[in-house]
């Protein structure tokens, strides 16, 4: 059941650039709010605001730029029902303000070159490393598990994580410093 | 493994917000830092930047089971023996592709309306195949059973989908099931004669046929009674109560009560002139048909064996069973005139019946006329009379039970490659690794040399042993099933001094176990398993020092000996052979 006309075919297009800068997105909110559980409430509101809008969005120019201003209003929609529930934020809204200019910028090269350049170098940590990430990440990890788990200090176990990930960080800058040479 | 944590304040605060513990002072300076300082703002971003891709990288994909991780779970199976194993640790998955955060099936997600789209196309498309197809069926069947509609009545009558579904359903001819008339109550070592075929369930329907090359199986019926056959065997489940012994051995086994019938209906049974087991009334009392004879019981215990050119013995370990020839074998026997016309015999406690050539014979007559080497003199002997029980072997986890610190009883370390005069001595439970699955008295723990974490010269192999007893068990049938971690790798798994194969794994297995299984070397009394284990990777750097480690969970088991029944269990004396 092919779609036939110009608007299905733009719809399709449409849907299919915002499948694709699905983890562009999450990474740009989790870098305003931190909390990855809220982080996803937010990525789905934004998706379902930019579906019930499809009409107005559809034709937009910069869609990237479009995608992220309907993620940033969820973000300080979420901080406004935060604040009335009376729990703390983390940034005040000027620092947020400068965190998603920056964010802007790094999260632009977020997508297939970067998620591939991850997966590469996470083949390249050792065997417990990677154990101790899907430990922090994982479904229900926390530091606090896996201190609980091997009786380690969750001091230890936060830096060891931190330090995994710088090394994961400069790998990944020289993954994707070699695809752009390419 | 030692390593450098110190992170300078910045690290540490950035760590902190990472992993959800920044108090409200480090927030605030936090907050402080990342606006005075743009480098620190560029690479707070950076970092939340990958954590978020961390995030959607280790996301499961949807519907997958939840992973489990740093808990022990159950492990899998020995196939063939259906013992309550524990399954094997669940690996955790990576999703390479990542999920999408809105469900695609839902109408909010952006791709869902679109798939909604397609998939309501590709249903009507099927209910038009459907349709279309039992349009065929119904079609196929009117045919067939000349039903009085038409295909076109039932389309054109109005009924549609539905009505065309009735249709087929009333066309189609019914099929009933057959009764469930008992249940497989044990299984050992069964071969099938079909490779291909597994018994489904445990339940039994009357019809149900049976082939096998080799083993034993145990069939409760509905009332009660117990057969047990001995592969090679084929065997017909043809009613309630009885069967069809094609060939083999079978043991039955009619406790008193399970047939309140029985003795009222001996009589009957007696006079009767033949059976028929797939007749709808069937005989109350315990009935095996062979190819030559019926035997049925009349409150006992027997064994029949079918050989493969019809021949059939009977023996009475306890009680009687009545001998009769089937009717086909009757009027050959007597148009021979070999038998001066003997139609049945009733067998009493440790009595034998031979049925060959349209006669019956008990086994004095038969040996009489083949002498004592013939096999007839063999027919009370080699049947099962109870399935052998699976018993656990008595093995110990490491350190199972045991403090950090403590020797461990069950297990030895006996020698180690950088010293040829090592005094063997108990391993010792250690603390374990941060890297290390974590320490579980209740089920296992890491034994080393030492009880806290002690380092060791890469490059040096190694040996724990730990050993266990076979008494009183069959050696061949015993089956050991392992699972270790290491640090860092097993390079050798020995039972009782033959080396066993050593199942592939990485030089870091210290959190994901790895499946060993051992199924042959077992001897009776005293076995003895050791485990090499080497130090270092692949490169060993000289005179570095690491940590060392094992970590092993057991279980086996293996039949009990002696188990194999014969009539000798049951020598009662014989009585007199009653002959109709």
């Amino acid at each position: 059941m092919p779609y036939s006309s110009e608007r299905e075919q733009a719809v399709r297009e449409f849907v299919k650039r915002l499948t694709g800068c699905q983890a562009r997105l999450y990474a740009y909110i989790v870098t305003l709010v931190l909390d990855h559980h809220q982080a996803e409430d937010i990525l789905q509101q934004t998706n379902l605001v930019i579906w019930e809008k499809l009409d107005e969005y559809l034709n937009c120019g910069d869609f990237d730029a479009m995608v992220r201003k309907v993620a940033y209003y969820q973000v300080l929609a979420y901080r406004r029902d935060a604040l009335r529930r009376r729990e703390r934020l983390l940034f005040d809204d000027q620092l947020l303000e400068r965190i998603a200019v920056a964010t802007q910028t790094a999260t632009s090269g977020v997508g297939a070159d970067y998620l591939a350049a991850l997966r590469e170098c996470m083949a390249k940590l050792s065997e417990m490393q990677r154990d101790l990430l899907q430990q922090r990440y994982g479904p229900d990890g926390s530091v606090e598990a896996i201190a609980a788990s091997t009786g380690r200090p969750a001091n230890n176990i936060s830096a060891a994580l931190y330090r995994i990930r710088k090394n994961l960080l400069a790998c990944i800058r020289e993954e994707l410093a070699k695809h752009a040479d390419r | 493994m030692s390593e450098e944590l110190q992170l300078n304040e910045y690290e540490q605060l950035l760590a902190a917000a990472l992993d959800d513990r920044l108090t409200e002072e480090e927030q605030q300076r936090l907050a402080q830092m990342l606006t005075e300082n743009p480098d620190a703002l560029n690479l707070y971003v950076e970092q939340l930047t990958l954590h978020a891709m961390l995030y959607w990288e280790h996301k499961p994909p949807l519907g997958a089971e939840k992973p489990l991780s740093g808990s022990k779970v159950p492990v899998s199976s020995a196939p063939e023996y259906d013992l309550p194993y524990e399954k094997p640790r669940s690996k955790v998955l990576i999703e390479t592709s990542p999920p999408t955060p809105i469900p695609w099936y839902s109408v909010n997600s952006p791709i869902g309306l679109p798939l909604i789209s397609y998939s309501l196309g590709a249903i009507i498309t099927l209910i038009a195949i459907g349709i279309g197809a039992v349009v065929q069926i119904t079609h196929s069947y009117e045919i067939a059973g000349k039903a009085a509609t038409s295909v076109e009545d039932s389309g054109s009558s109005g009924g549609g989908l539905a009505g065309a579904l009735a249709t087929a359903e009333k066309a189609k001819p019914k099929k009933e099931e057959a009764p469930v008339v008992g249940h497989i109550s044990g299984m050992v070592g069964c071969r099938w004669a079909d490779p291909a075929f597994k018994p489904l369930a445990p339940r039994i329907r009357q019809g149900t046929k049976f082939a096998f090359e080799s083993g034993l199986m145990e069939i409760t019926y509905t009332t009660g009674a117990k057969v047990i056959l001995q592969g090679p065997c084929t065997y017909e489940v043809e009613s309630p109560s009885g069967g069809y012994l094609a060939l083999g051995k079978l043991t039955a086994k009619v406790v008193s009560g399970q047939q309140p019938a029985a003795k009222n209906q001996k009589s009957e049974i007696i006079n009767h002139k033949s059976h028929s087991p797939l007749a709808t009334s069937h005989s109350p009392l315990f009935t095996v048909r062979t190819p030559t004879a019926l035997i049925t019981d009349l409150g006992t215990e027997f064994g029949v064996e079918v050989f493969d050119t019809g021949e059939s013995h009977a023996h009475v370990f306890q009680g009687e069973v009545e001998v009769r020839l089937v009717a086909d074998k009757i009027s050959s026997a007597v148009g021979k005139g070999t038998d001066g016309g003997r139609r049945l015999v009733v067998l009493g406690t440790n009595q034998s019946a031979v049925v060959k050539e349209g006669r019956i014979q008990t086994i004095d007559e038969a040996n009489a006329v083949a002498g004592k080497d013939h096999r007839v003199a063999d027919a009370a002997g080699a049947f099962v009379r109870q399935m052998p029980r699976w018993t656990p072997i008595k093995v110990f986890n490491t350190g199972i039970g045991l403090k950090e610190g403590d020797p461990d009883p069950h297990w030895q370390l006996v020698a180690r490659s950088d010293e040829p005069s090592f005094q063997a001595c108990p391993a010792v439970v250690t603390v374990s690794h941060i890297y290390w699955m974590p320490n579980n008295p209740q089920q296992s723990q890491w034994i080393s040399i030492g009880g806290d974490l002690p380092e060791v010269p890469d490059g040096v192999t190694f040996t724990f042993r730990t050993t266990f007893q076979l008494e009183g068990l069959v050696p061949g049938s015993a089956v050991l099933q392992g699972r270790f971690l290491v640090d860092n790798q097993v390079t050798a798994i020995r039972l009782n001094g033959e080396s066993l194969p050593v199942p592939q794994h990485p030089y870091e297995s210290f959190r994901r176990f790895v499946d060993f299984r051992i199924t042959r070397g077992f001897k009776e009394g005293t076995n003895t398993l050791e485990i090499d284990v080497f130090n270092g990777r692949e490169t060993v750097q000289a005179g570095e020092l690491t940590n060392m480690g094992l970590c092993v969970e057991l279980q086996g088991r293996a039949l009990l000996a002696g188990n194999s029944s014969t009539s000798q269990q049951n020598k009662v004396k014989p009585t007199p052979v009653k002959n109709f």
